[in-house]
């Protein structure tokens, strides 16, 4: 197992864990792990069905396990960390498969002349993008849940309202971003 | 195109949707924010509507030496818009082999930007490869969306067979014709050896008087030189299924083929005519001919070469008869596994041609492949081929070689056998 693999692996197991446990402990909090560690399984053996399979099911039992706790803020900015950390490392556990498999058909010391730059350049864009996109999440989480208080609403007039606010939350955001930078290259 | 991860992202949307609604969990909803803001801001990575690359290679048609090695040189020059990840491949054949560096890349790419990609590769067997097409793949940062296409950029590899200087041992076939070389005719002729003195003539060119000789005799004498002429000599190479023993890589018929490049090259090296036959998949040949023209021609020929059962022994003998001089050199070139072998090269010895056996030894090839040999085989085999190759020097010069060791040495030793027994 090579130090990069090694290190992913460990991120892996650490966050499954984390799913099961935070917000708060719950009655199958080993389901995470158990998808955990499928995921690791099928990245030490460059099987890269199997380690989204496992990362899935960590995201879809964490949110299955975690679904009766309280609507806190905490709690909310929690289960979107979590969330984002296990998105972010199954990109970046596919991201890890495609370089092994491009550093095994190299021969020789060498490492591809571009493939330092695509590594580093590949880490920060992943970080960049999930950092942003969790800012994002965690504003539209706020604005969606707290614009229905003091409103007499079903429960399904208030998830209508919660996703139409998230919705055009995140329209205006991302043309804010499409628009600045272009903006920028402009000027 | 999109890859799975987007629909990973739709799947957790849907499900955190509707195990949201069912259980009225505002924090399962976290799942669907989550991924519809993973899913907005990885559009930034759509690929470019302007993606337009010029792909080209140094060179479209490369000549290799079977095992050298040579670098191969990609250049990709973006004329569109910035390209974040552009995943590079260039497809290899079985043939050749990367022997530093990668084939396969990922670049990034500035508009306007050219970067180059190169790789060594190693030739380990001859024949003909087409290198590429080339693979192009962008990728976002996230791996989200992709959008693949093929440049048809083609490298075509002609790996010649490898040759093995033979600078010691001549190899000169006994009947000479009227073109120049470097075989002495034991005739008067155009050359630098002294051959006797005669009487000057008029149009004798100055040069060659013999000032000594002219003084003592008080007569122009002029000097006469020995002719220097060429001979034909014609290859066969045996590369019958059958005679083929060993892997893809190391088989007689290889050492077969390198034999033949190697004396065609030192027999062109001295002036003489060279023709090639290969018994083996196609019904084809090299007249015999001359120069550096020649070399490569036979060269082209013996890459393209492959072991084939069309052909057998005996038709060689039709061959030879029918479109090549008389009287010539042949050298037979086989591993003497065949069963009309003898009878073919009795027949050709009776139609005037010279002809010596060059025999790459197919045991130490098998040996060398399988360690789990049975040492009875063994004696059975080499008491069999002993007995053939007495069989053989009854009519022509044979030369058992093991083709791990340079075929120069087995050459001189026979050579100095054949000078002590005065043949």
């Amino acid at each position: 197992m090579n130090v990069e693999n090694l290190i992913a692996s460990m991120a892996t197991i650490i966050i499954a864990i984390s799913a099961g446990l935070v917000p708060t402990i719950q009655s199958l909090w080993f389901l995470p792990l158990v998808g955990g560690i499928i995921s690791v399984v099928g990245l030490n053996f460059e099987k890269p069905d199997m380690m989204d399979g496992g990362i899935l099911l960590s995201i879809f039992s964490f949110l299955y396990i975690q679904r009766n706790i309280e609507p806190l803020l905490i709690n909310l900015i929690l289960a979107l960390l979590i969330f984002f950390l296990l998105f972010t490392i199954l990109v970046i556990n596919r991201r890890a498969i495609v370089t092994s498999r491009i550093k095994k058909e190299t021969v020789g010391d060498r490492w591809g002349e571009f493939q330092k730059d695509f590594e580093l350049e590949s880490i920060i864009s992943i970080s960049y993008t999930m950092v942003s996109a969790l800012l994002v999440a965690s504003l539209g989480a706020l604005i969606a849940l707290y614009s229905p208080i003091g409103l007499d609403l079903t429960p399904g007039q208030a998830t209508m309202i919660i996703l139409g606010l998230a919705g055009a939350f995140f329209l205006i955001t991302y043309l804010i971003l499409d628009i600045i930078p272009k903006l920028s290259e402009k000027a | 195109m999109k890859s799975r991860c987007v629909f990973y992202l739709i799947a957790i949307i849907a499900f955190s949707l509707t195990l949201g609604t069912l259980y009225n969990s505002p924090i399962v909803f976290m799942g669907a924010i989550g991924g519809l803001a993973i899913l907005a801001l990885s559009l930034k990575g759509y690929p470019p509507d302007d993606i337009n690359l010029e792909i080209s290679r140094e060179s479209e048609e490369v000549d290799l030496y079977e095992g050298r090695t040579m670098w191969v040189k990609i250049d990709v020059v973006n004329k569109g818009d910035h390209l974040k990840f552009l995943e590079i491949k260039d497809d290899l054949p079985d043939r050749v082999e990367v022997s530093e560096g990668s084939n396969h890349q990922i670049i990034e790419l500035e508009k306007g930007e050219t970067k180059t990609i190169k790789y060594e590769i190693k030739c380990p067997l001859r024949g003909r490869a087409e290198i590429g097409p080339i693979d192009v793949r962008y990728i976002d940062p996230l791996f989200f969306y992709t959008r693949s296409w093929t440049a048809e950029n083609m490298l075509e590899l002609n790996i010649l067979p490898g040759i093995e200087k033979i600078k010691s041992v001549k190899i000169r076939p006994n009947y000479t014709r009227n073109w120049l070389g470097n075989i002495q005719s034991s005739n008067i002729g155009i050359g630098t050896e002294f051959f006797s003195l005669r009487e000057y003539l008029p149009g004798d060119d100055i040069r060659r008087i013999n000032w000594k000789a002219t003084a003592r005799n008080l007569n122009p004498i002029t000097n006469e030189y020995e002719g220097e002429r060429s001979g034909d000599v014609i290859i066969v190479v045996d590369a019958m299924k059958e005679g083929n023993i060993g892997t893809r890589r190391d088989n007689t018929m290889r050492s077969s083929i390198r034999a033949a490049a190697s004396l065609a090259s030192s027999i062109l090296d001295d002036r003489n005519r060279v023709g090639v036959i290969v018994l083996g998949d196609f019904l084809n040949w090299v007249y015999p001919g001359t120069g550096r023209e020649q070399f490569y021609k036979i060269m082209k020929y013996l890459s393209k070469s492959e072991k084939g059962g069309t052909w057998k022994p005996s038709d060689a003998k039709w061959i030879l008869k029918r479109f090549f001089p008389s009287r010539s050199m042949i050298i037979f070139i086989s591993p003497l596994i065949h069963k009309d072998i003898t009878s073919t090269i009795e027949d050709i010895c009776m139609r005037e041609f010279d002809v010596m056996v060059i025999s790459p030894n197919p045991l130490y090839i098998e040996k060398k492949i399988n360690e789990d040999y049975e040492p009875i085989a063994e004696r059975v085999f080499n008491m069999e081929r002993e007995n053939l190759i007495s069989e053989l020097w009854k009519y022509s010069v044979v030369i058992d070689w093991n083709p791990y060791e340079p075929l120069e040495a087995a050459l001189d030793e026979v050579k100095r056998y054949l000078r002590r027994a005065g043949i």
